[in-house]
């Protein structure tokens, strides 16, 4: 038979609150609420580029000069599988253009890509760009669907609206 | 005061400037790139004999080089392909003059000058990302990321 287990009483116990010394964000302007509170759909993180992973580096540069964007979003069956920006071509890719512009872009971008979602707070792309240095970040709805393309361009416009009048 | 007031009154200095490559207008592309290369960054400085800069070369500029110039263009001096020569600005002048810039004109990277005129570095958008994340702490650098490495010198994704 199994025993029955005791239960300690209750005043035996010291109580621990894990949570007490827990800082919670208190927002003190309209911009700081914007960083905690907004959230990333509400930046213009449209119109952005895509490509296949089966297009060639050369019909990837091709379309970054021909849209003069820096950044390729590349896509396989409506999912996000790497990105190919204008620092792939630099580091990757140019001193060696003629003999890599027949490689698939799979072959030379940057799989697996940081990302954000369209319902997190801009704080948190902030904190991408500014403290690890990705300019380019993809922007995923909950089901994986590449919505937008987020970079500090876009981010200190978004800002730059709910900077206090005075 | 706020961050409209900082954005107001610091200047550009107070900023993370990044010590940029520099180089003359009679090197090649060829060198402007494997400069970039090795410091990690995504633009040169091109300066006159005097120092004073006459704009930049970027590398925002080589996918278009590519489908214009390939494969000439490599060792044509970036004197021919400098752009920008107006996007510079004073250590001294305020952050906010650096937004206006980087926001009307479009621009990625900004030279900054000394009192002489020669160049200190170039600043751009991520050096604004960082001075907000600064200011901000608890706001931004609380933020759960999924970014494996935080690389200093990263700037693309």
């Amino acid at each position: 038979m199994i025993p029955k287990r005791q239960r300690k009483p209750v005043e035996d116990v010291e109580f621990r609150d894990q949570l007490k010394n827990y800082d919670i964000a208190h927002p003190q302007d309209d911009l700081e609420r914007a960083l905690c509170e907004g959230i990333i759909r509400d930046i213009h993180i449209a119109p952005f580029a895509t490509t296949s992973p089966i297009s060639t580096v050369e019909q990837a540069v091709r379309k970054m000069a021909g849209m003069n964007v820096g950044c390729l979003l590349v896509i396989e069956n409506e999912k996000l599988v790497g990105i190919f920006t204008q620092r792939d071509l630099l580091m990757k890719v140019i001193e060696n253009y003629e003999a890599m512009k027949g490689q698939l872009i799979r072959e030379v971008m940057t799989a697996d890509p940081v990302i954000v979602r369209d319902t997190d707070p801009p704080a948190k792309a902030i904190n991408l760009m500014g403290t690890s240095g990705f300019r380019h970040i993809p922007v995923l709805d909950v089901d994986d669907k590449v919505v937008g393309l987020i970079g500090p361009r876009r981010t200190t416009a978004y800002l730059q609206k709910h900077l206090p009048a005075s | 005061m706020g961050l409209r007031e900082e954005f107001l009154h610091e200047p550009v200095s107070e900023l993370k400037i990044m010590p940029g490559v520099v180089l003359p207008t009679t090197a090649t592309v060829r060198q402007a790139i494997d400069q970039m290369r090795k410091a990690q960054q995504g633009c040169v400085i091109v300066v006159n004999d005097k120092g004073i800069p006459e704009g930049k070369f970027t590398e925002h500029q080589l996918a278009g080089l590519i489908c214009d110039d390939r494969p000439s263009f490599m060792e044509k001096k970036i004197g021919h392909f400098v752009r920008d020569a107006w996007a510079r600005m004073s250590h001294r002048d305020p952050i906010a003059t650096l937004i206006h810039r980087l926001l009307t004109y479009g621009l990625r990277h900004v030279i900054v000058v000394d009192d002489e005129g020669k160049p200190l570095g170039v600043v751009g958008q991520r050096a604004i990302m960082e001075y907000i994340a600064d200011y901000f702490p608890r706001a931004v650098k609380v933020q759960e990321t999924d970014a494996k490495v935080a690389i200093e010198n990263r700037e693309g994704a």
